[in-house]
């Protein structure tokens, strides 16, 4: 149908004609920039804002992949134990896949101080293991981390500190149900207090040696959960699986039915920017459009030369649609440019301090960090290429349907 | 008016071009119009239920409790109080409730939660938890203390309708607080937050118990109509006066989360409403470009004829409006035609069951017409519509007619 | 009578082309019939609205007739359709115009390869010949100009080119010369004249033009669509 040669003389009309009007083929490009920049840039925006919430919640002790009593996640008390099966589990998973992995006893507790009570999660942890795979292997801010299994103190959270008006240093109860199902109670003193990016963190967990609550709560070596992080939230699913081989006895789970609100926000975010991508494109298709028809009749007496001169109909079209290609790629071009360079730009963050506790009620830090994702500039890009091409086919269907003659005798 | 006839003859000169204009405003506004409502009417629906289900319109409480809730920031002679801003008009019904902390066990658990003594008659009518009991009744007449607690917290402490639950806690004083309650029924709301932490008791069985005669942590206040919040707010705020260290605080500042939640997505709206107006208004810039460049010739004559620049200008900008006109008239009328009908349908995002139920939103959201919704999205795409046409049609002063009619 | 397609390059049987309906009907050519011979140089003249125009577009395969039967070099037009057309008009044909004869945006020489690129063939062939028939026009040095940069007298220079770089069997002009001045219009039809005896390209033209009258070998004369005279000439 269209062979070499053809395509040859296609090319040098299409992009000869494309150069010819300057003005209206810079407009029209940036229109369609204008058009895949927002697009892009706006998704990295939403993107930065799940991004965190997903990494708040791994972070926060969830991790990628949990491992639990079956229990566990309906009734997490301390009844529902398992042992501390981290080695085989490590074994079962190829080296490189897996940072690391931590043990933890982890029960609903209240804590006391002079003035106050309320209700918390107890976590005894091996300070070793939570370095790099949680907040509190470095979010100690005052006083000294928890330095071992069998440390004595407690460190708890700021905000937790000031909601109980203590202090480092002073002392407070510890209260939760042990084994045999008898109140457990024992006095701690603050060793430390911890800083985490939400106040929500901060109120909710205090903790101590994973010996130390092991022995509180007569578990011997038994412990609540392990978590596990690999190299990104992506791969967890993988990670789940091979886990639940090496202990089939136990719940896996991944963070995406641990957390899943994150999980769902993902979702959502998905349909609801395709959903965007598409209401762009047809705005910048409607101006695309016009233009094209606008040149086309300006150029009527062209198109009635060539197919005098023997082009069939449908090269006109395919010319057309080259035509519309080049102003698509150009304007492509200038948006993920245009939107890279933007994100660049807030590539230290975004700060949304003005929004703090709704963002902390979303689970989102105050500040955010767009975040370009590759499914993101594809979909726009397929998006803008292949739906304003496919509307240009409008336009230049007309154009090969113009009436030789008619065409030819206009003076315009 | 003869430039009215003239500008609309002139827009159907070149029909597709004018009727894609057209469209392409439509469009936008159309997104605008419909979206904007569905924003707004989920916001609404949201502060609401919120309001609706526990936290009630306005809330009076001691100065600083709501920043720290401290047992001892209370509300004395609270009795006369509530009878006081009870009767105003406007107000549908007022309710104390007090707040404290205890350790709540159970024949085999032991849970921290929050109990919190209500007066159940009043219950009904500020909040939509008496008419959530799954299982039980909500407070009987009777003689012993009963409780009314969550689903997920029964479920937790593996008790039911009629079993005994002790609960620890500490007076303000430090004195040691202790009951045993009957479970009279559960409630299930959907909101995890109430459903794990809340038990409810009688407030005088919450005033014994922890010993505060005729006091309270807060007075809370549902009126008949949303709308007039703001006037019974600033009714409220005058009775209390300077006297007593009390003050009346309406949602935004009992939910301040919510609050900046809906500012926030607020921001977002308007981040991509404006990119959708900007992109739109580039798209026909060119149109209308390309429209004035190819009538040069047909201007340069009407000059030569006599025509001012001013008035042609005055003339192509009529029709320039002519467009956006038409193109916002339909747009406003689909979109408020796709509001009325999702209003009565509901719309739901997909995949956003779960989101909707955390904070409580409306898993359908029916949208509702409002002047703003209308008009604001409109008037942006007005405005940067009528720059978009004003930009090319400035270079209508600058031709010259001799050289236009040379032209081709 | 059977056309010898052996010595007839064109013949038109009862051909009309009306217009319009009625009562406002037009016929442009009206129950014409009419044979031309492989390598003439014909002319077709008459005042406007004489139906000049039409009959070339119909012999063109850029028109359709409403009766009649028009073949070209053995094939019959009125049987073909749109794309087959375009064949007929790419290979069989060339075509000049009154004005307007060339791409804007392709240089000189590109513009006489098209029709040789559209046709499929190699680029270094398009290439070379091209430049050696606009060397044959005489425009030899200004190939790569754009005809925004060209006389009026040299565009139709390069339409000439154009028209037979295919060698097609037939050169259809209508009105060549009309806007040239009197010594460009000369030139050119020497132009055309000397392409009709080298290469034997049919040429058919119409015009006003006494000049191009005058060096026609046979006048077709057209009033109101139909023929009223049609006379030989001596060649000159």
């Amino acid at each position: 149908m269209i062979d070499a040669q053809s395509w040859l003389v296609l090319w040098k009309l299409a992009s000869r004609n494309v150069a010819r009007n300057r003005r209206r083929t810079a407009l029209t490009t940036l229109a369609v920039g204008l058009g895949v920049w927002t697009s892009v840039a706006l998704a990295a925006f939403a993107r930065g804002i799940s991004g965190e919430m997903a990494d708040n919640a791994i972070y926060d002790l969830t991790g990628h992949v949990q491992v639990h009593h079956p229990d566990y996640p309906q009734d997490p008390v301390v009844s529902n134990s398992i042992p501390d099966s981290s080695a085989k589990i490590m074994q079962a998973l190829p080296p490189g896949v897996v940072l690391g992995s931590a043990a933890r006893v982890r029960v609903p507790a209240v804590v006391r101080s002079e003035k106050k009570a309320t209700g918390v999660t107890l976590v005894g942890i091996d300070p070793d293991a939570e370095h790099g795979l949680s907040f509190i292997g470095d979010g100690v801010i005052s006083g000294r981390p928890i330095e071992g299994p069998d440390d004595q103190g407690i460190v708890i959270g700021q905000k937790l500190a000031e909601h109980l008006q203590t202090a480092l240093g002073r002392r407070v109860v510890v209260m939760s149900q042990d084994v045999n199902g008898k109140l457990a109670e024992r006095g701690f003193r603050i060793t430390g207090i911890f800083d985490a990016e939400l106040e929500a963190t901060e109120k909710a967990f205090i903790f101590c040696g994973r010996g130390t609550a092991q022995q509180l709560l007569g578990l011997g070596a038994q412990i609540s959960e392990i978590s596990i992080v690999g190299q990104n939230r992506d791969g967890a699913d993988a990670i789940v699986n091979a886990v639940q081989a090496a202990v089939p006895e136990a719940a896996v789970r991944s963070w995406r039915k641990a957390a899943p609100f994150a999980d769902a926000l993902l979702r959502v975010q998905n349909a609801f920017l395709k959903f965007w991508f598409l209401i762009v494109v047809i705005a910048v298709s409607f101006g695309l459009i016009n233009t094209i028809f606008m040149s086309i009749f300006e150029r009527a007496r062209e198109f009635g030369l060539i197919q005098s001169l023997g082009m069939r109909p449908h090269n006109v079209i395919v010319q057309v649609a080259l035509e519309a290609f080049l102003v698509l790629l150009g304007g492509m071009v200038i948006g993920n440019c245009g939107a890279w360079l933007t994100v660049r730009a807030l590539s230290g963050g975004v700060d949304l301090s003005r929004f703090a506790r709704g963002m902390e009620m979303m689970g989102v830090s105050r500040v955010v960090y767009p975040t370009i994702l590759a499914r993101d500039i594809i979909t726009a890009n397929l998006f803008v290429l292949v739906l304003c091409l496919l509307g240009s086919l409008y336009p230049a269907w007309k154009a090969s349907r113009l009436p030789i003659l008619e065409a030819l005798h206009r003076t315009h | 008016m003869i430039s009215l006839k003239i500008a609309w003859r002139n827009i159907w000169r070149s029909k597709r071009r004018s009727v894609l204009t057209i469209l392409a405003v439509a469009f936008s506004c159309t997104i605008l119009v419909f979206f904007l409502s569905l924003q707004r009417s989920s916001w609404e629906a949201s502060v609401n239920a919120n309001a609706s289900i526990f936290q009630g319109h306005l809330q009076v409480q001691r100065v600083g409790y709501n920043e720290f809730p401290d047992m001892e920031k209370l509300i004395s002679a609270a009795a006369a109080l509530e009878a006081q801003l009870g009767s105003l008009s406007g107000v549908r019904a007022a309710g104390l409730r007090a707040f404290g902390f205890a350790v709540v066990s159970s024949a085999e658990r032991s849970y921290g939660a929050q109990i919190v003594g209500v007066e159940p008659q009043r219950e009904m009518l500020l909040s939509t938890i008496p008419g959530l009991i799954k299982s039980g009744g909500y407070f009987t007449p009777g003689p012993q203390h009963q409780a009314v607690i969550g689903a997920s917290l029964a479920a937790n402490l593996k008790v039911a309708v009629g079993d005994e639950l002790t609960i620890l806690g500490q007076t303000a004083q430090g004195s040691v607080a202790a009951a045993i309650l009957k479970i009279e029924g559960i409630f299930d709301t959907g909101v995890g937050e109430l459903d794990r932490n809340l038990i409810q008791i009688g407030l005088a069985d919450f005033q014994e118990l922890f010993e505060m005669p005729d006091q309270a942590h807060a007075l809370v206040i549902n009126l008949n109509s949303a709308a007039a919040l703001p006037e019974v707010e600033q009714r409220i705020k005058t009775i209390l006066g300077a006297e007593r260290d009390l003050t009346v605080l309406n949602w935004e500042q009992l939910s301040p989360g919510l609050k900046q939640a809906i500012e926030l997505d607020m921001s977002f709206g308007w981040l991509f409403y404006t990119s959708l107006v900007l992109i739109g208004t580039f798209s026909v810039l060119n149109t209308f470009l390309m429209s004035i460049l190819e009538r040069t010739r047909e201007y340069g004559l009407l000059m030569a004829l006599g025509l001012t620049p001013l008035r042609l200008l005055s003339t192509v900008m009529l029709e320039s409006a002519l467009l956006l006109g038409c193109g916002l008239l339909a747009g406003i009328s689909c979109g408020a035609a796709l509001v009325i009908y999702y209003g009565i349908k509901g719309f739901q995002v997909p995949g956003s069951e779960e989101i909707m139920q955390t904070f409580n939103l409306s898993t359908a959201v029916h949208p509702s017409l409002s002047v703003a919704a209308l008009t604001l999205g409109p008037l942006m795409i007005l405005f940067f519509g009528l720059a978009a046409a004003l930009l090319p049609a400035l270079r209508i002063r600058k031709i010259s007619p001799v050289e236009a009619l040379r032209a081709i | 009578m059977t056309a010898d397609s052996g010595a007839m390059i064109v013949t038109l049987r009862h051909v009309t082309r009306e217009y319009g309906a009625a009562p406002n009907l037009v016929r442009a050519v009206d129950d014409i019939s009419l044979s031309v011979e492989r390598g003439g140089f014909v002319s077709l003249f008459g005042p406007s609205g004489s139906g000049k125009s039409t009959l070339l577009n119909l012999i063109g395969a850029l028109d359709r007739p409403t009766n009649g039967e028009i073949e070209l070099d053995g094939q019959r037009l009125d049987l073909l359709s749109r794309d087959e057309l375009a064949q007929i008009r790419l290979n069989k044909i060339g075509f000049i115009f009154q004005a307007y004869n060339l791409v804007p945006v392709l240089s000189a020489v590109e513009n006489v390869e098209f029709v040789m690129q559209l046709g499929g063939v190699p680029q270094g062939q398009c290439r070379s010949r091209a430049m050696e028939l606009l060397a044959e026009v005489g425009l030899a040095g200004l190939e790569h100009r754009r005809p925004g940069e060209l006389s009026g007298g040299q565009q139709q220079r390069v339409a000439v080119a154009r028209a037979i770089v295919d060698n097609p069997a037939l050169v259809l002009a209508d009105e060549p010369t009309a806007n040239l001045d009197s010594a460009s219009a000369h030139n050119l039809l020497e132009l055309m004249r000397d392409l009709n005896r080298s290469h034997g390209v049919t040429f058919i033209f119409s015009t006003h033009d006494k000049l191009v009258m005058e060096s026609a070998r046979r006048l077709i004369e057209l009033k109101d669509g139909k023929i009223i005279s049609d006379s030989c000439q001596a060649s000159h």
